[in-house]
């Protein structure tokens, strides 16, 4: 499978080129390289480097109505590189007046991380609550996904989506048939702030029934707020809040919480400073007595970036990492975290 | 009878349509001041940006998705100084004319005298290069002559019954740009500035530099788009010390904070000026940034003379 | 009477304070420890009951809850299992130990062969290569219910074993060896003891070794 991938990668991008500008074909590939020390436990087989993610993407029109998307990504798993395809897409903007749609598999569009790419994203890894409720890298799915922009004075955007739901999450097998499919929806406004800034707010939803009978719904407010003065983003505030509602056959419902915080400010035109509050709890925890367990993971990461340009991008953080259950910490983990990205080839969106 | 009520009921369904205003957004202010200006009664026109803004960094801001879903035109500087934003914008904006290549968007650099086309290879190690040459052409009224022609086009597309008026509006706009091309040089005469060293800090004054006679050393960015070391602060500094510029262009979004080192290293003025209509636009809007820029040019060579 | 009377109180006390020791005694002989892990017996009456042990036969499902459902967990386990007898380890199942991943551990002969069970559903017995279970067994188990099907993944625990936790090491892959039916649907984790004895059990997270 991977040297199949490398192959089709290696002739479509020549492809593009022998075809030049004509075909309006785009390509650009993102690298994520990261790396880890734990500094209080002896745990130092997680003491490593890894290339988390090369990612291929090619774009472009493929006629005068449609446009097309797709994207490999090799990752590191478990030290062995997979090789992946993760979105394949057609979709139009000029089909159906103030909407667009696409199909085919993609990041789910619910959420604020979901809809990035991880290497895109303002910080290293990814918060507990993206990890636990869509997986480490979002939720990818194949189906249809629509949006409408509202006929209002002010931007509203409301963004329904139906897909096959045969797996989510990270899963290593193909799946089963659920009992209802993945559907979703995010109804997303947005607001200009004093001084230059704006803020995007949206409300999401997203269900989906296993095949096993669990209903899964997930609820949750995703906000992004930028101050942007030239090439840096001088103020950056980001959070997202979710709830989970896992309701299995046969046995009682769990509701989970989790969001993350994450405030940023520019030192310079290249450096900034950030610091990521993630929080998630299970609700209601409760033994097998029936006594309420107080739970929470939490976990605050203060992240120096270094941007040289759009293209490139350093970053150093210092984990600090807390389990608590019933008042009493269980875990305290600190560890140092570093990652490069970088993009060659096409240039990319700068994407709100 | 029948023909009677249909003509009535056509009359009244298309009467909206015929007395509709061609909504154009543009990217730029400028651009929009001259669309509407060539427009007038005809056009509504708007920018994106306010005119305050670095156009080269310029987020796609869920907004301007709203704002180009229900244009009729939209107008780029193009030679992709808004590769960052547009494509992901239109891309979202449900609305197939304004597309590229669709009938509603306006590239306004296709017919302009394009300067500083690199030659050879470029790639990213060299900086935020122009792969198509310097796009900041809308600082020179010359240039914004052939703009004109561009954005007239696009409006006749829409509303081809209106060549008239816009054949009229694209005359008195020229003029008007020959005035304050005239006007501003003949501030600038005593003053020789063809025989004047100057320079600018990101090379976006070249188009503007050339309508009003002034030479270039170059830029305080050594590559574009990458703020400029210590190192090249103090070597640029020496050299046009030596070369005896009489004063730094910059736009008033750039560092002040590397624009006073530089002064500092090199006791040569650096004058910041807006390089985009900031306000309203109404129809002095363009002269007043001229002027704006030409005077504290003046005021400059005033006060270095005396 | 005022003696009748304080004889039917008397009487009355003796009563209650017996009753009340036969509750005390109730409760106790439904809880347990196994080195510091509080358990409740659901089934059963095991023939050795103490902090070192539990023998015989006998359901326990652990008090602290794992989490939540859809989480990794590994488990140590030291056991010994008697000729025809087994040990079931349950995971993620509800506080009575149903709904959830079943392990179970059978021996015949020397050999310990796994079948795993999500409901209804099973999968066949694979023999654990290299584990005698004529002597004492140490293994480590991770059931990664967060998956798709519940990644189940065994390993030797002994002084023998390399103690390398990677899944190429393993004893077992659900993955490569028998795909999992399906996924435990509660918060919960224990054992059920037929003819076996369980010295040691701990439960904590998996530890993520790869930056995924």
């Amino acid at each position: 499978m991977k040297s199949l991938c490398l192959i089709l990668i290696c002739f479509v991008a020549s492809q593009g080129r022998s075809a030049g500008d004509a075909s309006g074909l785009k390509i650009s590939a993102a690298v994520d390289i990261i790396g880890s020390v734990n500094v209080n436990t002896k745990d130092s087989a997680r003491d490593r480097i890894d290339v988390r993610e090369a990612e291929i993407l090619l774009t472009g029109p493929i006629d005068h109505v449609f446009d097309g998307l797709l994207s490999f990504a090799a990752h590191s798993e478990k030290g062995i590189a997979r090789a992946e395809l993760h979105e394949a897409f057609i979709g139009s903007t000029k089909l159906i007046p103030r909407s667009q749609f696409k199909v085919g598999q993609y990041f789910l569009g619910v959420g604020r991380l979901n809809r990035f790419h991880r290497h895109e994203w303002p910080f290293i890894s990814a918060p507990k609550v993206q990890e636990k409720f869509f997986g480490a890298e979002g939720a990818l799915d194949t189906g249809l996904e629509y949006t409408v922009l509202v006929p209002t004075s002010f931007f509203l955007a409301a963004t329904l989506g139906l897909s096959n739901g045969y797996t989510y999450g990270h899963s290593h097998n193909e799946g089963e048939r659920p009992k209802v499919p993945t559907h979703y929806g995010r109804l997303a406004s947005y607001q200009a702030l004093p001084l230059g800034g704006g803020a995007e707010l949206g409300l999401n939803f997203l269900q989906r029934t296993a095949a096993d009978s669990t209903r899964m719904t997930l609820y949750g407010v995703d906000f992004a707020a930028k101050w942007r003065e030239g090439p840096a983003l001088n103020v950056l505030l980001q959070s997202e809040l979710w709830v989970r509602v896992l309701e299995p056959k046969a046995t009682r419902a769990e509701k989970a919480l989790g969001f993350y915080l994450f405030p940023q400010k520019a030192l310079t035109e290249q450096t900034y400073l950030g610091v990521l509050w993630d929080y998630y709890t299970v609700l209601e925890l409760k033994d097998v007595t029936g006594k309420h367990l107080q739970n929470n993971e939490q976990k605050f990461l203060p992240t120096l970036t270094y941007k040289a340009s759009e293209f490139s991008t350093l970053r150093l953080a210092y984990s600090l990492a807390y389990l608590a259950q019933d008042g009493h910490k269980t875990k305290n983990e600190q560890k140092i975290e570093a990652q490069a990205t970088f993009i060659i080839g096409a240039h990319p969106a700068h994407a709100f | 009878m029948r023909s009677k009520w249909i003509s009535i009921l056509s009359l009244f369904l298309l009467a909206p349509v015929c007395w509709a205003k061609i909504q154009l957004v543009s990217t730029i202010p400028d651009l929009a001041w001259l669309a509407q200006e060539i427009g007038g009664e005809q056009v509504r026109a708007k920018a994106l940006l306010k005119g305050r803004e670095n156009p080269h960094y310029v987020d796609a801001v869920p907004d301007f998705i709203r704002q180009v879903s229900d244009a009729d035109v939209v107008c780029q500087v193009g030679m992709d100084l808004e590769v960052g934003y547009l494509p992901a914008i239109l891309a979202r904006s449900g609305n197939a004319k304004i597309q590229s290549g669709g009938s509603g968007f306006c590239d306004v650099s296709k017919s302009i005298p394009v300067l500083e086309k690199p030659f050879g290879a470029i790639d990213r190690s060299m900086g935020d290069v122009h792969p198509f040459g310097n796009p900041h052409f809308y600082l020179s009224p010359t240039a914004m002559m052939f703009v004109a022609d561009e954005i007239r086009n696009a409006l006749l597309k829409v509303k081809p019954d209106q060549k008239d008026l816009f054949e009229s509006g694209i005359k008195t706009v020229k003029a008007r740009l020959q005035i304050i091309l005239t006007a501003n040089r003949d501030k600038l005469k005593t003053f020789q500035p063809e025989h004047m060293l100057v320079a600018e800090y990101h090379k976006e004054f070249v188009y503007f530099f050339n309508d009003y006679g002034f030479k270039s050393l170059g830029s305080v960015e050594e590559k574009p788009g990458v703020p400029p070391s210590i190192g090249r602060l103090s070597e640029f500094a020496l050299a046009a010390k030596k070369a005896k510029v009489r004063f730094i262009l910059a736009a008033d979004y750039h560092s002040a904070k590397n624009l006073k080192r530089f002064e500092e290293l090199s006791g040569i003025p650096v004058i910041q000026v807006p390089t985009l209509i900031q306000g309203e636009l109404g129809s002095d809007a363009y002269a007043s940034l001229q002027n704006q820029i030409v005077d504290k040019i003046v005021h400059v060579l005033t006060v270095v003379k005396k | 009477m005022k003696n009748t009377i304080l004889m039917q109180i008397l009487l009355g006390l003796i009563i209650l304070s017996c009753g009340k020791d036969n509750v005390d005694e109730g409760s106790t002989a439904r809880e347990g420890s196994l080195r510091g892990s509080k358990y409740l017996l659901v089934a059963g009456e095991p023939a050795e009951k103490n902090e070192e042990k539990i023998k015989g036969e006998a359901a326990i499902v652990f008090k602290e809850a794992l989490g939540e459902i859809q989480s990794d967990k590994r488990y140590t386990m030291v056991f010994s299992v008697e000729e025809g007898g087994s040990i079931r380890l349950v995971s993620h199942a509800n506080e009575t130990l149903e709904s959830g991943v079943e392990l179970n551990f059978t021996r015949q002969g020397a050999e310990l062969s796994l079948q795993t069970h999500v409901g209804s559903q099973q999968t066949s017995a694979k023999v654990l290569a290299g584990v005698s279970a004529t002597k004492e067994i140490a293994l480590v188990v991770e059931a990664h219910n967060s998956e798709d099907k519940t990644h189940i993944l065994i390993w030797r625990n002994d002084n023998e074993a390399a103690l390398d936790f990677s899944e190429h090491n393993a004893l077992f892959n659900s993955e490569l060896d028998a795909p999992s039916p399906g996924n435990g649907k509660g918060k919960f984790w224990g054992f059920v003891l037929k003819q076996a004895s369980l010295t040691e059990a701990s439960s904590s997270d998996v530890p993520h070794h790869h930056h995924h």
